[in-house]
């Protein structure tokens, strides 16, 4: 099918499909697009003299309105910090999702403490905030998505370029879990909870999409040089999350390595109707193989370097690990699937005991 | 008591969106005619998120789109204080000068209303659309966006002379006369083998390609 587009012709939307990459970026959070501009600042400014010490950012809705609530005179303006032209270290900025706004005020931090002092004394604490560690190299960021005050809740930003080792992801998925599914409490935070009501057992429509799409979010900003494809078809059917780095091959030509294949199953044993599911336990397993079996099958058509299948557990006991998978665990240990499980607790209550 | 044609606070209610869009993404203080070249995007993209366009039509003018019924909403919100004139200025015009504002939201006095959309279905999709065109937006340099406009398919198709109205949805069936949601989506036959576009992916691309069009415009 050709068509009519008006003033584009099809040739021109074909040749630039051809050229661009698909945008990750797209429907992605604004502190995942500040995470990531964070990230791309840092690698502009980390080869430029910059003294030892720590950067504060935090992300804000309106640069404009922070000057107009600060002290005169106490926030200077810069604009078009994502540039890389200015010095960054020993300063607490205050930006704009993009970096494209943002105002400042020199503070040095020695300390991640002092940083987080900085910001309690400013209000600023209980904004999402990336703070870099700029004393030694490689540098180091790490994205507090509810603020330094919940300086609990961290996401490590891996800037790295080569092999994400299992234990990175794995550790990755797990702040996530910690940060934003553990308790009722926590899924509530953004605009996608999980539950409708925990107490009960009662998961919202479809939990593992909701669950997928925050995962994607915080992949994206703590994987700032790779990209995050979710749902990407493949003959097996789609792929939850694909981890895909962009390379060159031995001739110098693009080309893409899908380094992670992540498939999800959210175990519920409640409908988001508030009934229960009959035979739970034997649908958990069934979805458990199932996933198995995607993962294993979207590794190999993706030539997936490493595969996980991530279960999120919704059902009123907590298995654990060993009997959740101990349908699959062989065939996974056969086809170097790694098996990986975390319970989401129906109150605060019973996290805590 | 003043009553105020629902038509104008829709518009009020949606310039207020759009600029808060702006300000998250940075894009702001942002020139007027900046402001009403967003708009056109914002209008002749929303199928793209299963969203009415505001305005069906664009009068096609030398320096780009206008809104009279959006610029009488600016100006209703500056003179109550929700937006913030942030400098002004005399510049060349074809008779004579003419005055250049940039604007801004302030989001204090705007929050009443932004919170009460919040809570409402409707304009949570109408601010998540915003929000990702306001993101890409402010990826074209502000002094190529009317550039970016005469590049569109819609604005730039044969039909859609200079001076006369651009019809993508007022009297002509947008399915046919809206060729910019047309390009959009046709991404998707393009798209490399596996790969389902979703609306967001779409929409920043289509943006991303206006971009590219109007680099390639400077040689």
């Amino acid at each position: 099918m050709g068509g009519n587009f008006g003033g584009i012709a099809d040739d021109e939307l074909k040749q630039f499909m051809k050229d661009v990459a698909i945008a990750d970026d797209a429907g992605v959070t604004s502190m995942a697009r500040f995470s990531r501009s964070v990230a791309t600042l840092l690698a502009k400014r980390e080869i430029k003299p910059e003294q030892e010490g720590i950067a504060t950012f935090v992300l804000s809705d309106s640069v404009a309105n922070e000057l107009v609530n600060a002290a005169q005179g106490s926030l200077k303006r810069l604009s078009l910090l994502s540039n890389g032209n200015d010095p960054i270290v020993g300063r607490v900025w205050i930006a704009s999702g993009t970096l494209k706004d943002a105002c400042f005020v020199d503070q040095p931090a020695a300390t991640e403490d002092e940083a987080r002092n900085i910001l309690a004394a400013h209000n600023l604490d209980g904004r999402p905030t990336v703070l870099v560690d700029a004393r030694n190299q490689p540098w180091l960021a790490r994205l507090y998505p509810l603020g330094m005050a919940q300086s609990e809740h961290w996401i490590e930003v891996h800037r790295v370029d080569g092999p994400l080792p299992a234990q990175l992801v794995e550790e990755t998925v797990t702040r996530f879990w910690r940060n934003c599914l553990r308790t009722p409490a926590l899924t509530k935070i953004s605009q996608t909870p999980v539950w409708q009501k925990a107490a009960k057992g009662i998961p919202m429509a479809r939990p593992e999409q909701r669950i997928q799409s925050r995962l994607h979010d915080v992949l994206f900003g703590a994987f700032p040089r790779r990209r995050i494809r979710s749902e990407q078809r493949t003959e097996e059917g789609r792929g939850d999350i694909f981890i895909i780095a962009d390379t060159t091959t031995q001739y110098h030509a693009p080309a893409q390595s899908t380094d992670w294949v992540l498939e999800l199953k959210a175990l519920c044993d409640m409908r988001s109707t508030a009934t229960a599911v009959p035979s739970a336990k034997k649908l958990a397993d069934e979805a458990i193989r199932k996933g198995l079996s995607q993962a294993i099958g979207y590794k190999k058509s993706q030539n997936g370097v490493q595969a996980a299948l991530c279960c999120f557990d919704m059902r009123k006991a907590d298995e654990g690990h060993a009997s959740t998978f101990a349908v699959i665990s062989g065939d996974a240990a056969k086809e170097n699937v790694h098996l990986w499980h975390w319970y989401l607790f129906r109150s605060s209550t019973a996290a805590r005991a | 008591m003043t009553v105020i044609p629902i038509p104008e606070i829709k518009m009020q209610v949606r310039a207020i969106a759009m600029l808060a869009a702006l300000e998250k993404a940075g894009a702001s203080p942002i020139e007027v005619p900046q402001f009403h070249a967003f708009a056109f995007f914002a209008n002749v993209l929303s199928p793209v998120w299963e969203l009415e366009p505001v305005k069906g039509s664009v009068l096609k003018r030398k320096s780009g789109p206008f809104y009279p019924e959006l610029q009488e909403s600016i100006e209703v919100l500056i003179a109550k204080g929700v937006v913030v004139v942030e400098r002004l200025r005399y510049e060349p015009a074809e008779n004579g000068s003419r005055l250049a504002a940039s604007i801004r939201i302030d989001l204090r006095r705007a929050q009443p209303v932004l919170s009460l959309c919040a809570i409402m279905p409707d304009e949570m999709k109408i601010a998540l659309f915003l929000e990702e065109l306001a993101f890409v937006f402010v990826e074209i340099e502000p002094a190529s966006v009317d550039e970016a406009v005469e590049v569109d398919a819609t604005y730039s198709a044969p039909t859609a002379t200079e001076d006369r109205v651009v019809d993508f949805a007022e009297w002509q069936d947008p399915a046919v006369a809206n060729f910019s949601v047309r390009a959009a989506r046709r991404l998707q036959a393009h798209a490399p083998e596996g790969v389902s576009l979703s609306r967001a992916e779409e929409l920043v691309l289509y943006m991303r390609l206006m971009k590219r069009r109007v680099a390639a415009l400077g040689g």
